[in-house]
């Protein structure tokens, strides 16, 4: 092809973008109330709380005349840099940022707007609160993914309705696990369940760390947030499953590589709650007046051939309403 | 309409100018080294930890970035050691180290990816909390700091020999400088750059997260293209001014996406298509540089 | 000035081929002599050169260079006292470089004081004396020279390489490096070489299968074949240009390497 005939032929394709670019921005009406959704990477739960989000707003009234934009830096860390800083000097009544990440970069920049967050398992450490979820350093306010404890220990006694004593193993140094521990000791306690705690600072200590607590008499083990337990998992699976005692946790993932079940975060159920408490701001309230919230129901992963090892009897029910059953 | 622009401009330019320091190391080794040296996100990610790491021990601003260009150093040397005395290939050589470097930089952080800090930056020097006015002052006086630095280098027999080296190995032999030991020096040096860059980062965002040199080395490239297309620089001190114009324009066309276009436009397009328009506007300068001009090659390199 | 004392340097190449490149060679050089090496391609005129200039280690033998043995010194450090001007411009000059930073960096080399630059007079006058006119290049970068101005800028780093040294007995390896020029551009670069040659006083080992060149040039014929010296005449000695080819044909019969089997 003629090379000049290639060059025009690009000028007029890039022309006519820009002209419609261009032609838009300028016939543009100041449009209804608008929110921004902060996206740093295409990921499968982000998609999903946005869904929820818009899903929340719609079947709302008073969400009925919002415009959401959204815009991605399409995994690039350094577009959501440039992406923060221009989105903290245009308008928006409100800026809803997907993650961690994204919405540490959003509050970083932007101080004149609202910001609500979406699934950030701890927003202290994240930097938008002081020591606890009681003291916002600013207009902010979001959902945090943690899991749905209620739901947990519901599957487990279900599962394992003998269950006295819970055995469960974190890194004493992470602080997210001190979280994890603390609401699952509140629980136990609310149930009647004695929680029976190892902390290990090393991967090499899980080993004994398990078969102590095996001796203990425990019925079923918890694998809890915490990253060491969760990167060994295997480890403890084995040793369990050998004395023929169940392992529960929050990550499908580790259901699959034999844990019996787990009930974890439904992020679309996620962004529903972060489209009501957007509804709070935009009918007026501050953002650091509303309170962190988090799911409630949760998505139930089970695994067969963990319960056929362990002799349980797996209900239809749970089968049926499982999104998935590994084998 | 031209607020928005105005908008753009200042978030390109203090964005360009944060990511400049990445785009000068890189003109150091790809260019001046001819060395395609990809040690890039492996220095900066350790830059940005021992960065961070000493403001967390309360070390004055300063001293932090000088710390995280040191660590970086010793980064590129061992790249350059990797390729002269145990013959590993060029290419190779830099993701050896990268990989090297991201488990290290994971133990260093205690096992976390993403760390903050309460502690003063270098931004909060002219800042009274967090007015990010000043962020381009900043921003603009350590690149400026940088740019006199390396002056400096280009001008000394070092630098000369750096980019002898880079053209001809047999011509510094012929000078009587030992080519190895140079390279050495190369990239110890234009890995420095890119972890003081790294440093910067930490230093605006106030954390430290693995993450965030994901891509860095692709769009330091860009940076450092774009600028060479925008204009063929004729003497070395020009081409490293043409690396930070280019970081800044890189990132414009980034962000040249993200104006505040109508919604119902952006409907046609998903959140993600952005990437599209930006490898489209990028395309624009290498042609019309290729209707007009004949470049002038500043380096003895051919990519 | 250079001497060779039994070196022998063989190269494997892959399946359990070899090749014997120099088979103990005895060579000796003296000081503002002018030797011309001729053989065939294959004979080891250019590994005997990158023994001298470091970039390959004897497998066995000695190499001394006023009576110092530098048989394993690295390539770097005998810049001090040989300088080599190849054929090709591959491995010549460095490219983008201008003529005036090359030969800044040339004049530069062995001094380790730098007494307010180098001034722009000073290099063309160095062009100069290699050769009348030859300041014209001083703003080009090298990769527009022609092949005859490269060449001649090469004698002028040559030159200037072995003033800077400071024990001042430089050899001059010139590897076949008229071989690619133009016949006017030949004729001015030899004038040039010799007039470089017999002005500073150098030893030189010219390397080169033309015999014309063998007869025309130098103080000593040395005939190199399949690794050995077959002869070595000086003065009067020295064969014509016909006598030259009449004993090559002879001693070659064939042509291309022979390989030793292991």
């Amino acid at each position: 092809m003629n090379r000049r005939l290639l060059h025009n032929l690009f000028f007029a394709a890039v022309g006519v973008i820009l002209i419609a670019l261009v032609y838009d921005a300028v016939t543009r009406r100041q449009a209804s109330t608008r929110i921004l959704i902060f996206q740093d990477k295409p990921q499968e739960w982000a998609d999903a709380l946005k869904l929820g989000f818009e899903a929340g707003l719609r079947d709302s009234p008073e969400g009925h005349n919002v415009t959401l934009i959204t815009k991605s830096a399409a995994a690039d860390p350094q577009a959501a840099t440039t992406l923060a800083q221009i989105i903290g000097k245009e308008h928006y009544a409100l800026v809803y940022a997907l993650g961690t990440q994204a919405s540490q970069e959003v509050f970083r920049v932007v101080k004149d707007k609202p910001v609500i967050f979406g699934a950030v398992t701890d927003p202290v450490a994240a930097g938008f609160y002081e020591a606890s979820l009681n003291s916002p350093k600013g207009e902010i306010t979001g959902t945090q993914d943690i899991w749905p404890y209620s739901a947990q220990f519901d599957l487990m006694l279900r599962l394992v309705p003998q269950l006295k004593q819970l055995g469960i193993l974190y890194n004493s140094s992470e602080i997210n696990s001190q979280v994890s521990v603390g609401l699952i000791e509140k629980e136990c306690s609310k149930r009647g369940i004695s929680l029976l705690p190892r902390t290990v600072t090393e991967p090499s200590q899980i080993s004994l760390a398990v078969a102590g607590l095996l001796q203990s008499g425990i019925q079923a083990f918890f694998i809890p947030a915490d990253n060491t337990a969760q990167g060994n998992a295997q480890v403890i699976i084995a040793a369990c499953l050998r004395a023929k005692i169940p392992v529960f946790t929050g990550i499908s993932g580790i259901v699959e590589n034999g844990a019996l079940g787990t009930v974890g975060t439904n992020y679309v159920e996620l962004g529903r709650v972060n489209a009501r408490q957007a509804i709070e701001i935009l009918k007026g309230m501050p953002a650091s007046k509303v309170p962190v919230a988090s799911a409630a129901s949760g998505d139930l992963y089970l695994n067969r051939s963990t319960a056929e090892k362990l002799g349980i009897q797996l209900p239809e029910e749970l089968l049926k309403r499982a999104t998935n059953v590994y084998r | 309409m031209l607020d928005s622009l105005l908008n753009l401009s200042l978030a390109a330019l203090l964005v360009g100018l944060l990511y400049a320091p990445i785009t000068l190391g890189l003109a150091i080794s790809f260019r001046l080294l001819n060395y395609p040296d990809l040690t890039c996100e492996g220095s900066a990610i350790i830059g940005a930890t021992v960065c961070f790491m000493l403001i967390q021990a309360g070390a004055p601003s300063w001293i932090s970035l000088l710390g995280a260009a040191l660590a970086a150093s010793i980064a590129g040397a061992f790249t350059a050691v990797a390729h002269s005395q145990l013959g590993v290939p060029k290419v190779l050589s830099g993701i050896v180290t990268t990989a090297l470097l991201y488990s290290i930089t994971l133990r260093l952080l205690g096992g976390k990816s993403n760390r903050m800090t309460t502690r003063s930056t270098v931004f909060d020097i002219l800042n009274r909390g967090n007015s990010g006015r000043m962020d381009l002052v900043v921003v603009a006086g350590v690149v400026a700091t940088l740019l006199g630095v390396l002056f400096f280098l280009y001008r000394s027999s070092l630098g000369r020999t750096l980019r002898v080296l880079g053209d001809t190995r047999w011509f510094c032999v012929s000078i009587g400088r030992s080519p190895t030991m140079y390279l050495i020096l190369g990239l110890a040096i234009s890995n420095a750059v890119i972890g003081l860059g790294g440093a910067m980062i930490v230093h605006f965002k106030r954390a430290v997260d693995v993450n965030m040199v994901f891509g860095l080395l692709i769009s330091g490239l860009a940076g450092l293209v774009i600028g060479e297309t925008i204009y063929s620089a004729r003497s070395v001190w020009v081409h490293s001014a043409m690396c930070v114009v280019g970081s800044c324009l890189y990132n414009a066309a980034v962000g040249f996406f993200y104006f505040d276009w109508n919604p119902t436009l952006t409907k046609l397009m998903l959140p993600s298509d952005v990437r599209f328009l930006t490898g489209l506007l990028l395309i624009i300068p290498s042609v019309i540089i290729l209707r007009f001009k004949n470049r002038y090659r500043l380096f003895g390199s051919d990519w | 000035m250079l001497r060779f004392a039994s070196v022998t340097k063989r190269f494997t190449l892959g399946d359990r081929r070899s090749v014997l490149a120099l088979d103990g060679i005895e060579f000796s050089l003296r000081p503002c002599e002018w030797v011309v090496m001729l053989g065939e391609n294959g004979s080891g005129k250019s590994t005997f050169f990158r023994l001298v200039t470091g970039e390959v280690l004897p497998d066995s033998g000695e190499i001394w260079v006023n009576g110092d043995n530098v048989s394993h010194v690295p390539p770097h450090r005998r810049a001090r006292f040989v300088t080599h001007i190849h054929q090709s411009r591959e491995v010549g000059l460095p490219r983008a470089l201008t003529v005036a930073e090359v030969m800044r960096l040339a004049i530069e080399a062995g001094r380790l004081e730098l007494k307010g630059g180098i001034r722009d007079d000073e290099i063309a006058q160095r062009l100069e004396t290699i050769r009348k006119g030859l300041s014209r290049i001083i703003r080009e970068q090298v990769w527009h020279l022609s092949g005859g101005e490269h060449q001649l800028l090469s004698l002028a780093v040559a030159a200037a390489l072995a003033d800077s040294q400071t024990s001042g007995a430089h050899i001059l390896l010139l590897d076949e490096h008229v071989a690619h020029l133009d016949p006017v551009s030949y004729d001015t670069v030899m004038e040039s070489t010799s007039t470089l040659v017999r002005g500073k006083g150098m030893s030189a080992i010219m390397a080169t299968h033309s015999c014309e060149m063998a007869s025309s040039f130098g103080d000593r014929q040395v005939l190199l074949s399949h690794g050995r010296i077959v002869d070595s005449r000086s003065g009067a000695d020295r064969l014509s240009a016909k006598e030259l080819k009449d004993v090559l044909v002879n001693i070659e019969g064939g042509r291309g390497l022979r390989l030793d089997q292991l």
